[in-house]
């Protein structure tokens, strides 16, 4: 399986936080702020982690994932620990 | 037994109803007036090996019409049914949450069963598709049943007392009870109450159906809920909320609120007799009628009107009927008695609540709604129930009842 680039990692993480927060996926941006534009809050982070782990078949630390701010450091974050694994 | 000193008087001053057979107030009132049924086949899930087939659903029910995803998206069905019926209630009742009064709006609702649809979901995560890892981490607010009076709580910023009462089929009415007894005694000025549920999932209709409560007479699906019928073989299970905005009557003169009516009675108590069967002489039914109209300082000379509990259940509607005699003597077969379940099926939680609306709305439009489905009557219930057809009444009271499981009953009177 080839690894998905940035732009495929985007597409589907904005639809799974789409599904998550209920909200179309154009209001998610890459610079949107996981708190205070989409309102997600502790339990949601750990809802998101839970989808980003089944979706792309990882396993992230809760530290790592509770220093996410943006759309943006989530792609960030799964493309460096596709490419670590 | 001592007159309880009433400190303060408490009326409904908004309502907001989501029910099978209406999801706005006009759209509920004149469903129940023509005698419509909301129920029909389940579409929740796929009926193929279920004996019970039918249900009374909130269709097309869109929670982002009322309040914003990151309130919805957080909760169960159960839960956004309650939020969503609040916003409504709230909106009807003018009423305006200032921060110098937060405290002083309290939230109690009704709730049997909590959040079942999440709940059935994530145990088919953790049990079918492999184990423990697989639950959501909001699983616990989701499913827990104070996730409905937290969330409406947090909606629209109510910090008084908040808690969900869990009496089965009466949840909702003692909800409002409750509620109530906070106002009288001056604990709160505002309340948002009422009751809410979502059963119409898997395991609970499999739950009841297996305990023989639900009706099997599929076809066609608006004829099943026959409450005091001779062909009456269950109740029909059914969903929704029904929200109301009690006030204590000071406080909404002051803020020139409409008042729809006040509440003036509440008798509750528990049969100590059996988890899912009545009482079969309706004795303890009966006492909480007693009750309630002792409360309101009212005699059975007073009350106009009955909004039954009436489930079609071939116990409740004979105990209930013989509760009803019990009470009201000679007049019991004057008194117009109606069913909403008839129409609405019994929506557990939310059926006290409902009724409560129905009985607001028959003080306020003059008009008693039908039982429908009532062609037959069974021998042993021998009284007026107000068949097929509504009628223009003089009511200026009305007793709503409601008989849970557990053998606990809570009887509400309102009046104008």
């Amino acid at each position: 399986m080839t690894t998905p680039d940035a732009d495929q990692i985007f597409s589907r993480i904005r639809k799974a936080l789409a599904k998550l927060l209920k909200i179309p996926e154009s209001k998610i941006s890459l610079e949107a702020s996981l708190k205070d534009d989409l309102g997600i809050d502790s339990v949601d982070n750990l809802d998101l982690l839970f989808a980003i782990e089944d979706g792309f078949k990882l396993k992230i630390s809760e530290e790592k994932a509770s220093q996410l701010r943006t759309v943006n450091d989530v792609i960030e974050l799964i493309k460096k620990e596709l490419s670590d694994g | 037994m001592k007159q309880q000193v009433h400190e303060q008087r408490v009326v409904v001053t908004g309502m907001g109803v989501l029910a099978p057979n209406g999801k706005t107030l006009p759209e509920f009132w004149n469903a129940c007036i023509q005698g419509r049924s909301g129920i029909d086949h389940i579409q929740a899930f796929d009926t193929k090996e279920f004996e019970v087939k039918i249900a009374g659903e909130v269709k097309d029910f869109d929670p982002a019409a009322y309040v914003l995803p990151a309130i919805h998206r957080k909760v169960d069905r159960f839960a956004q049914f309650g939020v969503c019926a609040a916003k409504m209630a709230i909106d009807d009742a003018q009423l305006k949450i200032e921060k110098d009064d937060e405290f002083r709006v309290g939230v109690v609702i009704g709730s049997g069963l909590g959040g079942m649809i999440f709940h059935e979901e994530q145990v088919i995560r953790v049990i079918q598709e492999g184990g423990p890892s697989r639950i959501m981490a909001s699983s616990v607010p989701r499913i827990s049943p104070n996730s409905v009076s937290a969330y409406i709580a947090i909606a629209f910023q109510a910090k008084g007392p908040n808690y969900v009462v869990s009496t089965a089929c009466s949840s909702g009415a003692n909800a409002i009870g409750q509620a109530m007894g906070l106002l009288r005694k001056g604990s709160i000025d505002v309340c948002i109450t009422g009751g809410v549920e979502a059963p119409i999932t898997p395991v609970t209709v499999a739950a009841y159906q297996a305990l023989h409560a639900l009706s099997k007479r599929n076809e066609p699906p608006q004829k099943a809920s026959c409450p005091f019928s001779k062909d009456r073989d269950g109740f029909v299970i059914g969903e929704g909320a029904g929200i109301l905005i009690l006030e204590t009557l000071e406080h909404a003169q002051k803020r020139r609120a409409k008042i729809y009516a006040e509440v003036c009675g509440y008798g509750t108590n528990c049969g100590a007799y059996n988890m899912v069967a009545p009482q079969p002489d309706g004795v303890d039914a009966a006492q909480a009628m007693k009750g309630a109209l002792e409360d309101a300082g009212l005699k059975v000379s007073n009350i106009d009107y009955i909004n039954a509990h009436g489930t079609s259940t071939l116990y409740n509607d004979v105990a209930e009927t013989k509760a009803i005699k019990e009470v009201f003597g000679d007049r019991s077969k004057k008194i117009p008695i109606s069913s909403t379940k008839s129409m609405t099926g019994h929506t557990i939680g939310g059926a006290g609540a409902i009724e409560a609306i129905a009985s607001v709305l028959t003080l306020q439009n003059q008009e008693i709604h039908p039982t429908i489905n009532l062609n037959a009557l069974d021998p042993e219930c021998d009284l007026d129930y107000v068949p097929n057809k509504s009628r223009k009444e003089k009511v200026n009271t009305v007793m709503s009842n409601s008989f849970g499981f557990g053998s606990n009953n809570a009887v509400l009177v309102f009046k104008k």
